[in-house]
């Protein structure tokens, strides 16, 4: 059930009921409900992810539709990403455009490493029920970058906040 | 204050206070109050050690419980690990309720030097109202020593409800 922006009461208004279903149960509902979430996951498993690709392309699946009510979303990227033989980068779009380059890495001798982005998004849209459309692009410089998930999940979070 | 599901008004129907307050007053205080559980293995304090190469609790300060009005828990942390040789890996395990729910983080290849900060954030679902616990596991994948080094950095678990 959505939440429905409180009506500014004046002098004289007979709630109906009508109005307090939706102004007082519904949106207490919807409060009590948590907040809208989305979590995408590569479990473990299911298959490391690679690419030599030196211009961004979609890591595979983490193209994400998210509806909000709100105007700010916390969210988080988790991976273990190894990269032989160049640099990788992960970028991240918001409704087709790129809210910024938030990880660059080199790993030697094979090793991989724990990674975790946290953004706070904030303007978004105030009108209830926007669907934004978040995309997480990575590419190298040279050689090959691996996200593993033999061992713990690719994660991808948003919570509005 | 417990959270008593709201009425549905209808047309002409009088209500006192006491519906008011029960319904609105008490329930606008059960929003507002977020449970969460967290700790913080501080700076400079012992390290933790495990060999193990099946899932065991870090320790017993790593379980939390929380009571939650829906279904949904946030689980946030990090700290700087270690193996004590290259080759084995290192597992960070959520166990939710006794059983084992998904491996939150890994490191292999990285030896003594230099440690590896794991951080990780996840998002429980499915869970029924009320009291529910939630438990960080570790293991190695071969032989050698696993460290959760607390010497450099502050080891921090949250759980909340959202």
């Amino acid at each position: 059930m959505a939440y429905t922006d409180p009506i500014t009461w004046t002098d004289g208004d007979v709630p109906t009921a009508a109005q307090l279903n939706q102004q007082i149960r519904d949106n207490l509902n919807y409060l009590h409900s948590g907040r809208t979430i989305f979590q995408h996951l590569r479990s473990v498993g299911t298959g490391n992810l690679t690419t030599t690709s030196t211009s961004n392309v979609i890591v595979t699946g983490f193209d994400v539709y998210f509806e909000t009510d709100i105007s700010r979303i916390f969210y988080i990227i988790s991976f273990n990403m190894g990269v032989t033989g160049g640099t990788g980068v992960l970028e991240l779009y918001l409704n087709g455009s790129n809210v910024g380059v938030f990880w660059v890495s080199t790993t030697p001798n094979s090793a991989s490493v724990m990674n975790q982005c946290l953004f706070l998004r904030e303007h978004l849209s105030l009108a209830n029920n926007v669907v934004h459309h978040f995309e997480l692009f990575w590419r190298v410089t040279s050689g090959t970058a691996t996200m593993y998930c033999d061992q713990s999940i690719i994660n991808f979070v948003g919570v509005e906040f | 204050m417990a959270w008593t599901t709201p009425i549905t008004w209808a047309s002409g129907t009088l209500r006192n206070a006491a519906h008011l307050n029960t319904y609105l007053y008490a329930n606008m205080i059960e929003l507002a109050a977020i449970t969460y559980q967290q700790q913080i293995e501080n700076y400079s304090s012992s390290n933790i050690t495990t060999t193990s190469t099946t899932p065991v609790l870090i320790s017993a300060n790593f379980t939390k419980s929380i009571t939650i009005k829906n279904n949904r828990a946030l689980i946030v942390g990090a700290g700087v690990f270690h193996l004590s040789a290259l080759g084995p890996g290192l597992i960070v395990w959520l166990y939710v309720n006794g059983a084992q729910k998904v491996a939150l983080c890994s490191t292999y290849g990285i030896a003594t030097t230099p440690a590896n900060m794991l951080p990780f954030m996840y998002v429980v679902t499915g869970l029924s109202p009320g009291v529910n616990t939630f438990d960080l596991y570790w293991q190695i994948t071969a032989a050698g020593t696993g460290n959760l080094r607390k010497n450099e950095t502050s080891a921090v678990f949250h759980v909340r409800e959202v």
